[in-house]
C-alpha cells in the first residue's frame, strides 16, 4: 500500500532497532505494526505472550516490546516480568482497552502503561520513555 | 505527524481516496470493511477519519458514531453516493459530507474548513471498560 510507505517526515524512536508487538486483536497489531514500520522501525508481531517470548529467543534485536495486558494465557503484565527477568535490555510497554485490574495497578507502574485507543505520538513517547 | 482512517468498501476507491489524504501529509491506514474500521479505531485514535459507510451490517449502532467516540478529535468525513444521500446527511459524529467522486480540491476544502470549524466532541466519552465491551470483534 502506497500511502504507508515513503514517509520523509518520520522520526524513528531513537535508538529503537526492532520492536515486538504481541495484541491478541490481529487486525488492530497489524494496523499500528504499520504505522510503526512508516516510522522507520522494524516491526515483528505476535499474538501470544508464549509466541513473544519464543520470538525474543530467535530474534536477538528485538529491543523493546508493546504488548497488550489483557490477553488468554499469560497475561502482558506476566510477560514484561518474565521479559525482564530474561532480557532486561528490552525496553517494555503495556497498553489496554480494558480498566485494569486492582492487584494490577501498583505493578503496571513499573512499565510505561498506555489506554487503548491511544494516540501515536502517545505511543512513541511511551516507547521513548521505556529506555 | 497527523494520521488518518480511510474506509471505502472499494478498494480501488479506497486506494485513490487513500492516496489523496496521504498527499495532504496523513499517514493512511486504508480499510474495506466496516469491521476492520472499528478494529483500527479501538487501536488507535485518528486526526481524520474518511468514511463511504455509517452502518454496520449486522449491527444496530451507529459506525460513524462509534468511531467518533473513539477518537474524539478526529474530523470524520463521510463520503456521499448515491445509495446514501437518502440519510440527508444524518449521521452521528460526522463533521462533513463529501459527494463523490472523491477529488483533492473537495477533499482539501472539507479538511481545511472542518479543523477551522471543528466543534468540541458533543458525544459521550464512554469508560474505557464500556468502550471495549461495544466493540465489535
Amino acid at each position: 500500500m502506497p500511502t504507508m510507505a515513503d514517509n520523509p517526515g518520520a522520526s524513528p524512536v531513537s535508538l529503537l532497532h526492532k520492536l515486538l508487538l504481541v495484541d491478541d486483536e490481529a487486525d488492530g497489531a497489524e494496523f499500528v505494526a504499520a504505522l510503526l514500520r512508516s516510522h522507520g522501525m522494524a516491526v515483528t508481531v505476535v499474538h501470544s505472550a508464549s509466541e513473544a517470548l519464543r520470538a525474543l529467543e530467535q530474534e536477538p534485536d528485538i529491543d523493546a516490546v508493546l504488548s497488550d495486558i489483557m490477553m488468554p494465557g499469560m497475561t502482558g503484565l506476566e510477560l514484561a516480568n518474565a521479559i525482564r527477568a530474561m532480557h532486561p535490555a528490552v525496553r517494555i510497554v503495556l497498553m489496554s482497552g480494558y480498566e485494569i485490574p486492582e492487584p494490577l495497578r501498583d505493578r503496571e507502574r513499573d512499565y510505561p502503561f498506555i489506554e487503548k485507543p491511544y494516540k501515536m505520538d502517545t505511543l512513541l513517547a511511551a516507547l521513548r520513555r521505556a529506555a | 505527524m497527523k494520521y488518518a482512517l480511510v474506509l471505502e468498501s472499494n478498494s480501488e476507491t479506497c486506494n485513490d481516496t487513500a492516496k489523496l489524504v496521504a498527499s495532504m501529509g496523513y499517514l493512511v491506514t486504508p480499510v474495506f470493511s466496516p469491521k476492520k474500521a472499528l478494529h483500527a479505531a479501538h487501536m488507535i485514535q485518528f486526526d481524520l477519519i474518511v468514511t463511504c459507510t455509517a452502518a454496520m451490517p449486522g449491527d444496530r449502532r451507529s459506525l460513524t458514531g462509534e468511531l467518533a467516540r473513539c477518537s474524539p478529535d478526529a474530523l470524520l468525513l463521510f463520503v456521499e453516493g448515491p445509495e446514501t444521500e437518502a440519510a440527508n446527511g444524518q449521521f452521528e459524529g460526522v463533521n462533513r459530507i463529501i459527494k463523490r467522486p472523491v477529488l483533492a480540491e473537495n477533499l482539501r476544502n472539507a479538511i481545511n474548513d472542518g479543523v477551522d470549524k471543528l466543534p468540541p466532541p458533543l458525544l459521550p466519552r464512554w469508560l474505557t471498560r464500556e468502550r471495549r465491551r461495544r466493540a465489535v470483534d
